[in-house]
């Protein structure tokens, strides 16, 4: 009688099972997927067992032999280098002993994590560009824009949060013309103005950017403070120009989660309004 | 709304001599705005319009910029146009460390481009905070960028370049 070699291999690990179950010790767990756990330096590891309740499981990692322990699937494994290519291995153990490891896990590489991320763009020919249903999972917003009016008048921009239109926000500015420097600023107002003589990209050759920082916006017990970094070059003429540096308060424990910039007049199509997450 | 990770870098550079000029060339188009971080140390004591870029190697007088500067004392505000740079108008102290950001908005687009500058030098017992706003009269996509300085670049200094890819 000939036996294969598949089925030796299958002999010779149900007679494993059958000594680990007689010494009361778990079975070796099957690996499952390795997967990337976003934050640079960890990797969760699944697995299947046969085996009851009351066990616990440790993930290995290779290279570095970096451990991680759980009751369930998935292990955690922390303490990874990110770029590097990890497998895993996981065994079970209980006060009998310990089974030996699994076979190896997929190759899985701890991506470098981000921090910065684009939320949502608003753009094109309009008066009001709103930003809705803001996630609160970040630490700081930035919105970063280009705007250009299409009107022959100056006007404005101002920015409001969460629809609020009463007096609850204040502002402070520095800025210069090109010619001079001055501040200003204002409180109990109904929104930010961001802008000396507005943000005044209503003239049509008027080409402005906009940097606004809002930090710990999803703060449920503080007020909202701003940051705001904006500039304006005219195209045909050096008049009208504007550099300017500016804080604002939104007075509001209430987490924000809509952002609208409306402007006096219509904008330019190519005007655009990006809105990014900063992780904390 | 969709999220995606972005404020990639795109290429770093550090001088390990010293040089008239850092160039980041070949930009892709593939991102909606770009930023330049770079950290200096002054080679001599100079004024004026200290540091200064170019788009696209265009020398031509098609560049403006508005200022706002703080020295310690008291804040003014300079604007030029018809320029053959965007400058940063500021003064240097020799072996002083200094720090320079610029945002390019939507780089690769089809409209003039405009520019957010950040200087920054302390010096100890002076020093200069400027910040700026400049434009670009070309409707080209902007695909290299070059600083210079007087004085020149020295060993050590180091720029990035950085993508921002809006969603």
């Amino acid at each position: 009688m000939s036996i294969t070699r598949a089925k030796q291999s299958s002999l010779k690990t149900g007679v494993v099972k059958y000594d680990n179950l007689r010494a009361g010790l778990p079975f070796t767990p099957t690996i499952g997927t390795a997967t990337d756990g976003g934050t640079g330096s960890t990797v969760s590891v699944a697995f299947t067992t046969n085996n009851t309740a009351g066990l616990t499981y440790t993930a290995l990692s290779s290279p570095g032999s970096l451990t991680g322990t759980s009751t369930t699937s998935p292990i955690t494994v922390s303490g990874l280098t990110s770029g590097t290519a990890y497998t895993f291995q996981v065994n079970a153990a209980n006060s009998a002993g310990t089974s030996p490891y699994s076979a190896a896990s997929n190759s899985v590489t701890p991506a470098t994590p981000t921090s910065f991320e684009s939320i949502a763009t608003v753009s094109g020919s309009s008066t009001t560009y709103t930003f809705s249903s803001i996630p609160s999972t970040y630490k700081s917003l930035q919105i970063r824009g280009l705007s250009r009016g299409d009107a022959g008048a100056n006007g404005g921009m101002q920015l409001t949060v969460n629809s609020d239109t009463g007096a609850n926000y204040g502002y402070h500015r520095l800025y210069g013309n090109g010619v001079s420097a001055a501040s200003d600023g204002s409180s109990s107002t109904t929104n930010i103005d961001p802008g000396y003589s507005a943000l005044g990209t209503d003239l049509a050759d008027v080409y402005a950017v906009w940097i606004i920082d809002i930090h710990d916006y999803a703060s449920t017990t503080k007020n909202k403070t701003f940051r705001i970094f904006t500039g304006k070059n005219r195209n045909t003429t050096n008049s009208d120009n504007i550099i300017q540096l500016g804080s604002g308060l939104w007075r509001s424990t209430s987490a924000i989660t809509s952002i609208t910039i409306t402007a006096a007049t219509t904008q330019a199509s190519s005007t655009s309004f990006a809105l990014y997450g900063i992780k904390g | 709304m969709a999220a995606g990770a972005t404020y990639e870098p795109i290429a770093t550079t550090t001088l390990g001599s010293a040089a008239a000029s850092i160039t980041f060339s070949s930009i892709s188009a593939a991102y909606t705005d770009l930023r330049v971080v770079l950290v200096g140390k002054c080679a001599g004591n100079a004024s004026g319009n200290t540091f200064e870029f170019n788009i696209n190697g265009d020398t031509g007088s098609n560049y403006s910029r508005t200022q706002l500067k703080g020295d310690g004392a008291s804040a003014t505000s300079a604007r030029t146009t018809s320029q053959t740079s965007i400058s940063i108008n500021t003064d240097k102290k020799l072996n002083s460390m200094y720090m320079v950001t610029v945002d390019a908005f939507s780089y690769a687009g089809s409209t003039n481009k405009t520019f957010l500058m950040e200087w920054s030098g302390d010096f100890n017992t002076e020093g200069n905070v400027v910040r700026s706003v400049g434009l670009y009269r070309s409707a080209s996509a902007v695909t290299s960028i070059a600083f210079a300085t007087i004085g020149n670049f020295v060993s050590g200094d180091t720029a990035t370049l950085y993508g921002i890819l809006k969603a």
